[in-house]
């Protein structure tokens, strides 16, 4: 096995596999698993995890024996934006009960349409979130009576 | 059969149902037209809006976006060359050939009464198949269940467009994610990890829409916040003679291949839409004119694309078997209305059933009448910069989840849901798998062990009744069935071709 290969893909994939169903089966494993005739809490989910486990490794052989294969540098280029997607969309969840959908939204589309391309300079961003988060508001909240927390819990009667 | 599509009829057209019918199709092809925004994330996304309503409106207007998107993708297809639906990739094809020799009108016109007819077949074939099978499957017991399960899994992980390791995985992922919460039989909470919210287990709507919404913005976003835009013009929307006689024998032969692949589990109308491609090009005298703007090309995999649409809907109402991801949503949304679908729901709530078929054929014509006077907006909506439309979406999912349970923890699933799904599809997995998986999972398990009890503890439930181990034996066929392996070919030929074509 060459280090040219280990960097593939699915050398990983198939490791990623491995780990997920080995941790799977590992924890129905505190569960009872019974037999077939007589299964148990644990029975199929430790049986799934030996089937992931089992899968990741043909992914994994497979893909040492294989040719032309896309490393794993190449399939996960271009992830770099997602972080920035994700982690506002956390600190929404963090601050939305505490500060309000009214605030929170407001900041999380700002956020996204700046980094959409409008930049922060721009008073666009801002408007655009402004109008959408009201939107939402009046649709979800108003319209349907979802229950989203508009305004900041400061213990007042809204 | 009649009296319940006449009575059906008189359900569908009252006003509130045509209402939202005529919503339903609309943004069917709204998020049809749009690419990047598939109807498995737009039905999760408004599954939560519909719990206040009538049931038998909620699932008129859910499947009205399910076969409205497979009718709006073939715009964006022919107009772009980028397919607006997974059903609608063979048509950027000829489709978009069509459109570059100043023929869009055509295609458009073609496409649209290719699908009309073929949801009007489809609208019939329900009605007829529907009402046999569910006289058959209403002995079906715990032991036919599980059988058909078990067939539906292995077809949909050896229809899917990955490796076969990767979409077995996958399935176990799905049944892993299902079984998270208390067990069915003894009431233990298991695979929580002491998290109190788990121990009612995972919904099916941030798992949905984190695994196909937010990772398909990811990935859309990956490309950067624009993407390309209409150099065509429409032309007449009045195809020639000509055209309309090639078209015909590919429309009836579209129809009739598409409903029979949406009633196989796995199927649907991507897979109905690749398959009537090949067979096209495999009956027609001038093969070599495919892929240079054949009217057959863009004829029968439309027309298939809707008719499995139609078809697919056969073994949720009749069996309670979601047959794809959307139909396992589709199972959410009854459920989610306290209703069964399946052998008894034609029984007890005849009203509903006749009244969401028939609202089918209403919505076929509705589509047709909408959808070509109103290509004009939809070509404007192709302008509509993504940079403006990607936060929208993530905002309306977040909501939407948030909606449901009123939980910021189903938040936190739909973020994880979708790394997860963003990482999944970036590393080349099938996700389809994982969610019907997913659905069938707690039932699986579920009709498993009551088999077992019913053979006290030994096989002899499977063994002794005839037509679980029919349907038992055709899964174990399909594992070593050479035909699965041509159809997956066949799929494999019409995506490259397709990706030739772009």
């Amino acid at each position: 096995v060459t280090a040219a290969r280990l960097v593939r893909r699915d050398v990983w994939t198939g490791a990623f596999l491995v780990a997920v169903g080995g941790a799977i089966a590992a924890s129905a494993a505190a569960h009872q698993i019974g037999s077939l005739a007589r299964p148990g809490s644990g029975f199929l989910g430790f049986h799934v995890g030996l089937v992931i486990v089992v899968m990741g490794a043909c992914v994994l052989i497979g893909a040492l024996r294989g040719s032309d294969m896309p490393s794993l540098a190449q399939s996960l280029a271009g992830m770099r934006r997602a972080p920035a997607m994700l982690v506002p969309m956390l600190v929404f969840c963090l601050v939305l009960e505490r500060i309000g959908f009214l605030l929170a939204g407001f900041a999380l589309m700002w956020w996204l349409f700046a980094v959409a391309g409008g930049g922060f300079r721009s008073p666009r961003p801002a408007l655009y979130s402004l109008l959408t988060t009201a939107a939402t508001w009046l649709l979800f909240d108003r319209l349907l009576g979802s229950g989203l927390p508009g305004l900041p819990s400061l213990g007042l009667p809204f | 059969m009649l009296d319940g599509m006449l009575a059906g009829a008189v359900i569908a057209l009252q006003p509130t149902n045509l209402l939202f019918c005529l919503i339903g199709v609309f943004v069917g092809t709204l998020i049809g037209v749009l690419p990047g925004i598939g109807p498995v994330a737009t039905i999760s996304l408004l599954l939560p809006l519909t719990i206040g309503l009538d049931p038998t409106a909620a699932i008129i207007m859910i499947a009205g976006i399910y076969y409205g998107a497979a009718y709006g993708g073939s715009t964006t297809s022919i107009l772009v060359n980028v397919p607006g639906e997974a059903s609608t990739v063979v048509t950027c094809i000829d489709g978009h050939q069509m459109a570059r020799q100043g023929r869009a009108g055509s295609a458009l016109a073609l496409a649209a009464v290719g699908s009309f007819l073929a949801g009007t077949l489809g609208t019939v074939g329900i009605a007829t198949v529907s009402d046999v099978v569910m006289r058959y499957a209403i002995r079906f017991g715990p032991p036919e269940y599980f059988a058909m399960m078990l067939l539906g899994i292995v077809l949909v992980v050896f229809l899917s467009s990955g490796s076969i390791p990767k979409a077995l995985a996958m399935v176990a992922l799905g049944l892993f994610f299902s079984q998270v919460g208390q067990d069915i039989v003894t009431g233990e909470t298991r695979y929580t990890a002491d998290i109190f919210e788990l121990s009612n287990g995972i919904d099916l709507i941030p798992l949905a829409m984190g695994l196909f919404g937010i990772s398909e913005v990811l990935l859309n976003l990956e490309h950067g916040a624009e993407r390309s835009t209409i150099a065509e013009k429409v032309g007449s929307l009045m195809p020639s003679a000509q055209e309309w006689r090639e078209a015909a024998a590919p429309m009836a032969r579209g129809s009739l291949l598409g409903f029979l692949l949406g009633l196989i589990p796995g199927g649907g109308p991507a897979l109905a839409s690749f398959a009537s491609y090949a067979l096209e090009r495999r009956v027609s005298r001038t093969p070599e004119q495919f892929g240079k703007g054949a009217v057959a090309g863009v004829a029968g995999p439309e027309a298939a694309n809707n008719a499995a649409a139609s078809g697919s809907f056969i073994p949720l109402l009749t069996l309670g078997l979601p047959s794809n991801a959307v139909m396992g949503l589709m199972l959410g949304a009854f459920i989610m209305h306290g209703l069964t679908p399946g052998p008894l729901l034609i029984q007890n709530h005849p009203g509903m059933f006749w009244g969401i078929v028939a609202s089918m054929y209403v919505g076929n014509v509705l589509l047709l009448i909408l959808n070509l006077p109103l290509i004009g907006l939809w070509v404007q909506l192709l302008r509509v910069p993504y940079r403006l439309l990607f936060p929208i979406i993530l905002l309306l999912t977040i909501v939407g989840t948030y909606s449901v349970n009123h939980s910021v923890f189903d938040v936190y699933l739909l973020i994880f849901f979708g790394a997860l799904g963003y990482v999944l599809r970036k590393w080349a997995f099938d996700l389809a798998p994982l969610v019907l998986a997913f659905v069938l999972g707690s039932q699986l398990e579920q009709t498993f062990r009551q088999s077992l009890m019913m053979g006290r503890g030994s096989f002899d439930a499977f063994l002794q009744r005839p037509t679980a181990l029919v349907i038992l034996a055709a899964a174990a066929v399909m594992l070593i069935s050479p035909v699965l392996g041509l159809v997956r070919r066949s799929r494999t030929l019409a995506v490259k071709a397709a990706s030739d074509a772009d």
